[in-house]
């Protein structure tokens, strides 16, 4: 067993920092050779994006792999397959068990992570990680459990962990507790694991984010006063109070901002549009977001784009269509007929194409960076990132249980470091209703009597 | 380090073949089966892109790639110096690394366990893959780290970067090679050769460069050139008005580096220290001086702690017999692995047999088995043990032959050669009688059975040649219960031996006898039966029979006869008619075809 250096804290505590404090200390010791590097990696593409940007910026000097879990077990899979009896390259495909397929052995995610856990217990493999990677370091701990967790303590055996976590920002509705930080605490003393809890926050010092934080995590109502929350009946006066903040008080809503919602429906795109009707009526000049899809959400627009029907998986006969495609369109076009070409296949089937659009999807998600000023997204994608504002939209129906409510709602506001807005779907006796709504305090109504008035007959006028 | 395995698939002729390689050994084989695409291929994949031709629809199997063809060669590297993948870290660790595999030495296997397994040392493996795009009419080659089976165009691979294919220093010398032009800076050969092993003297380059410029006669300065061009130059001036001088000179080259190097030829210093261009030498001198050259480059490569691996083409080629040898072993001092390939029984026989290889290609699938994968020493009979020991020249030229017979014994192989010597001198001898190349295999101690066995592990065509007599009969049992038995046998006809078979070829000289033939005779009549009883009862004698061979060279008919048995054995043995109405033949029990000559007989 090899060290592990472990944080255990809220959002904003400074893990992060935390993270990039111990490796820079300890890079320098323990990397000795040339070849040596440290392997960062995260659950999700979206801290790994953030993780690199990290350690670009704290520890630009020390040589860094940074990838998935699930990426770095499929490539130590790949190289050490035929050991396993696999000649042909391993993919991930869906709940597949090493199947032989036109695009090598299609395995899934659970099967390859069991398999890599158990490549980790040979010597040999031991030796040439341990070699190639003296530190791991893993940001967002609380993400992995399961195989995952396995995957992770099978590679505490081989280097040094520096790992991150916080147990109320695991999002995953059907894992009851954290695992992963369970696992932390329970490790003994003396057994080479040093954790270390932070509870100061450091993001953010407004008082409001702070208390309203502080009672989703402790499930107790806040006693003072929390962040807004603002009902809305319908899309129109959630839109009028995003202009409010954004334009009428745009001292001190300045700087990077997010939309953040539960869960993607059609409830934020008719704010969206709202937002740009009423812009457009009061002659302001428009807000552009830039609006970020889940993978699945992505993927299923990609689908019906390319005509790619849900049939049998072997189902025959894709052609391209003919209307003019997105970049990510064509590119997926592309290179499914590249390598249809490449593999002499005459015909492409529609499991051909949902392969390339998968691929395709995932490179962006694993690539596109975030640089945008200002952005619509998940909780899920959120996730590990900060804004100077962040506006949260909770619609009418939220599927969680309460305690995954409190967990969606806690990392929403947490990801904001001056200002943070609840605009709730529905009247003030919903959120009353809701045990969760309900521990940030009382709600206030979009509009003031009178001011409402004059709003909702401007706005109904056209 | 070495490459103790190449695997090829669509690799030109190759469909499918691996190759196991000792860490020095040769190449044997007929015309196209495929020696020279092993070393080319070896090349292909460690060398730099121009050391061998750019790739080509030849390249690959069939020769017409269609987009989904692939070729691939897959060489797995061992002796590392180490069998712990973390103290080879440029070849095992990091993301873009080689799997550790292990190599069985003993069995010639590889295994892909995760941890070493009992007797096996650390190997990697790398391959590369060819293409050829027909949207852009382009060929597109990866070298990768080999983890399994995949199509590294279309499923993503771990490149091999040139530091580590160069940490294999392999380097080919192809058969078709210009020696005077890898003698010399004019060609890029030489100064690829010389940049790969950080041995260009760039100094010295530079201090010519500056000499050139500056230390040279002058032609433009001297008459009548110089009034030419002065009057030329005041013209020019008055034209476009420039002010200085713009004064024609002429000097060697264009005067950069670049050039300077280019216009260096090699000279040898001849009688009376003349220079002579090497292009001027003889052709042999010429390539032994490059060869030492590279071979020189070889242990420069070595003391400094670097891999050296040398695939040589025919490096017998234009040199003395009597130096094949001591090339050989020149080739393997200077050298950590040689693989060579060679026409040269001679070149052949300076390896231990472990180390040659037996290079077969029937239909696209190549086979290449070591001539022994045991010590000779382990061989009973001490007549096969010979064919690798004493006969070992003999034994590869066999191998490597169009045709094989396999002689009774000493006598018959002796008899039989001098025979075809005779045939093949035959002014007249393609006139009449297509002769194929056929070689005889050195047989002793009447051992025709395990000598045919021997040679059958590679040859299963060789035909043995046995005599009609009674020890004929218990060869020829012998033989057919055999395995495996031979598919054809030649027989001398009722009770004959070799000597019957030279007394029906010397036969047409008894009408008039020369020196040689009375003196045979001693005086008795000149009949067949006592030509026969002669040759038996002097049937050690060596001198008198090469003596009666030359001499019945002057008489027509017995040429005639001897050629017409050479091409009779060889058609017989390449299932061909023979020409003599004599041969009738019947096949034995077990299917081998049996075929007697019944016009050579005892009388």
């Amino acid at each position: 067993m090899e060290d592990i250096l472990a944080v255990v804290g809220q959002a904003g505590t400074g893990k992060t920092r935390w993270l990039m404090k111990q490796v820079g200390d300890l890079a320098p010791r323990i990397l000795t050779a040339d070849h040596q590097r440290v392997l960062a990696i995260t659950r999700m593409h979206g801290s790994r994006r953030r993780l690199q940007t990290n350690l670009s910026e704290h520890c630009p000097s020390i040589p860094c792999s940074i990838t998935t879990i699930d990426g770095f077990a499929l490539s130590i899979l790949n190289r050490w397959r035929r050991s396993f009896g696999y000649t042909r390259p391993i993919q991930p495909a869906g709940d597949a068990v090493f199947q032989e397929t036109v695009f090598g052995t299609d395995a899934s995610f659970e099967e390859i992570l069991i398999k890599s856990t158990e490549l980790l217990r040979s010597r040999t493999v031991k030796a040439v990680i341990r070699e190639s990677y003296p530190i791991v370091m893993i940001d967002e701990l609380q993400d992995c459990h399961g195989r995952l967790l396995e995957f992770v303590k099978a590679l505490s055996s081989c280097s040094t962990l520096i790992v991150a976590a916080d147990e109320f920002q695991l999002l995953d509705s059907n894992v009851p507790g954290c695992p992963a930080v369970e696992w932390l605490r329970g490790m003994e003393e003396g057994s080479g694991c040093r954790c270390k809890e932070l509870t100061r926050c450091r993001r953010t010092a407004v008082q409001k984010i702070l208390a309203a934080a502080e009672c989703l995590r402790s499930n107790i109502a806040a006693e003072g006063e929390t962040i807004p929350v603002i009902c809305c009946p319908d899309y129109g006066p959630a839109a009028y109070k995003i202009i409010d903040v954004l334009v009428f008080n745009a001292r001190s809503w300045h700087g990077s901002t997010a939309i953040i919602t539960p869960s993607h429906d059609g409830f934020i795109n008719e704010v969206l549009a709202s937002l740009d009707c009423q812009l457009e009526k009061r002659n302001l000049k428009r807000i552009s977001w830039f609006h970020e899809v889940g993978a699945r959400e992505e993927r299923k627009r990609l689908h019906h784009c390319l005509g790619v029907g849900c049939e049998a998986p072997g189902s025959t006969g894709w052609t391209a269509p003919i209307e003019e495609l997105t970049p990510a369109a064509s590119q997926i076009v592309a290179r499914t007929q590249r390598f249809a070409r490449l593999r002499g296949l005459q015909d492409i089937s529609h499991c051909m194409v949902a392969r390339h659009i998968d691929s395709v999807v995932h490179e962006r998600r694993a690539y596109c960076g975030h640089s945008q000023k200002r952005v619509v997204t998940t909780v899920h994608g959120a996730k590990n990132r900060e804004f100077d504002n962040v506006i949260i939209i909770w619609p009418y129906r939220v599927t969680s249980d309460s305690e995954q409510k409190r967990r969606l709602l806690y990392n929403a506001i947490t990801r904001s470091k001056r200002n943070c807005m609840l605009l709730v779907r529905g009247d003030s006796k919903r959120v009353q209703k809701d045990p969760v709504l309900s521990l940030l305090g009382p709600a206030k109504p979009a509009f003031l009597p009178r001011p409402k008035k004059k709003a909702a007959s401007g706005g109904k006028r056209k | 380090m070495r490459i103790c395995q190449v695997e090829f698939r669509n690799f030109r002729g190759i469909r499918e073949g691996c190759v196991v390689l000792p860490r020095h050994g040769v190449l044997l084989g007929a015309n196209n089966a495929g020696k020279t695409t092993v070393v080319e291929a070896l090349a292909f994949l460690f060398g730099r892109e121009r050391m061998v031709s750019p790739i080509s629809d030849w390249d690959f199997f069939e020769g017409a790639p269609r987009p989904d063809s692939r070729f691939f060669i897959i060489a797995t590297l061992t002796d590392f110096g180490s069998n712990d993948p973390t103290a080879v870290p440029d070849w095992f660790i990091g993301q873009e690394a080689a799997q550790p595999v292990w190599w069985h030495e003993k069995s010639k296997t590889l295994s892909t366990e995760l941890d070493p397994p009992e007797g096996a040392v650390l190997a990697a493996q790398v391959a590369m893959a060819g293409r050829f795009d027909d949207e852009a009419c382009e060929f597109e080659t990866i070298r990768y780290f080999y983890h399994g089976e995949c199509d590294p165009f279309t499923d993503g691979c771990s490149m091999v970067p040139w530091r580590l294919l160069r940490q294999v220093g392999l380097f080919l010398l192809s058969s078709n090679r210009d020696w005077d032009k890898l003698l010399s800076f004019r060609s890029s050969s030489l100064l690829k050769l010389i940049r790969e092993y950080d041995a260009l003297p760039g100094r010295a380059v530079d201090v010519l460069k500056k000499q050139l410029r500056t230390d040279v006669a002058k032609i433009e300065e001297s008459s009548p050139l110089s009034d030419i061009l002065e009057a030329a130059t005041r013209e020019l001036q008055s034209f476009l008005l420039i002010g200085q001088s713009s004064k024609m000179v002429y000097r060697p080259t264009t005067l950069d580096a670049h050039a300077v190097l280019q216009s260096l030829v090699a000279h040898v210093a001849g009688q009376g220290d003349v220079l002579i261009p090497v292009a001027k030498h003889g052709a042999g001198m010429v390539s032994l001086q490059a060869f030492l050259l590279l071979l020189a480059f070889a242990e420069h490569r070595r003391e400094s702690g670097q891999n050296f691996i040398l695939a040589a083409e025919e490096p017998e080629l234009h040199l003395h017999p009597s130096l094949h040898q001591r090339l050989v072993h020149r080739i393997r001092s200077a050298s950590v692995q040689s693989i060579v390939t060679t026409q040269s029984p001679n070149v052949a026989a300076g390896y231990q047999p472990q180390e040659v290889i037996f290079v077969t290609n029937a239909n696209g699938k190549m086979t290449a088995d070591r001539l022994r994968t045991e010590p000779v020493s382990n061989i009973r009979r001490n007549s096969v043990r010979n064919l690798y020991l004493v006969n070992r020249a003999a034994f590869y030229e066999a191998i490597m032959g169009c045709v094989v017979l396999v002689p009774e014994g000493q006598y018959d192989y002796e008899w039989l050669s001098l025979w075809q010597r005779l045939a093949q001198s035959y002014r007249d001898s393609m006139k009449s009688f297509d002769l194929r190349p056929t070689s005889m295999l050195p047989t002793s101690d009447a051992a025709v059975a395990e000598t045919f066995r021997e040679i059958a592990r590679f040859r299963q065509d060789a035909v043995p040649v046995i005599d009609g007599d009674s020890p004929g009969d218990s060869y020829l049992a012998d033989l057919v219960a055999g395995s495996p038995a031979p598919g054809k046998i030649i027989r001398y006809g009722d009770r004959a031996a070799v000597e019957c078979l030279s007394a029906w070829i010397l036969e047409p000289a008894l009408s008039s006898p020369r020196e040689g033939m009375k003196s045979l005779l001693g005086g008795s009549r000149a009949t067949l039966r006592n030509l026969q009883n002669a040759i038996l009862a002097r049937k050690k004698d060596r001198e008198m029979r090469e003596t009666i061979v030359w001499e019945c060279l002057a008489t027509d008919g017995c040429c005639e006869r001897a050629c017409e048995l050479l091409h009779d054995l060889a058609a017989i043995a390449s299932n061909g008619a023979p020409s003599n109405a004599g041969w009738h033949s019947h096949s034995e029990p077990n299917g081998t075809v049996v075929h007697v000559a019944s016009h050579v007989r005892r009388v």
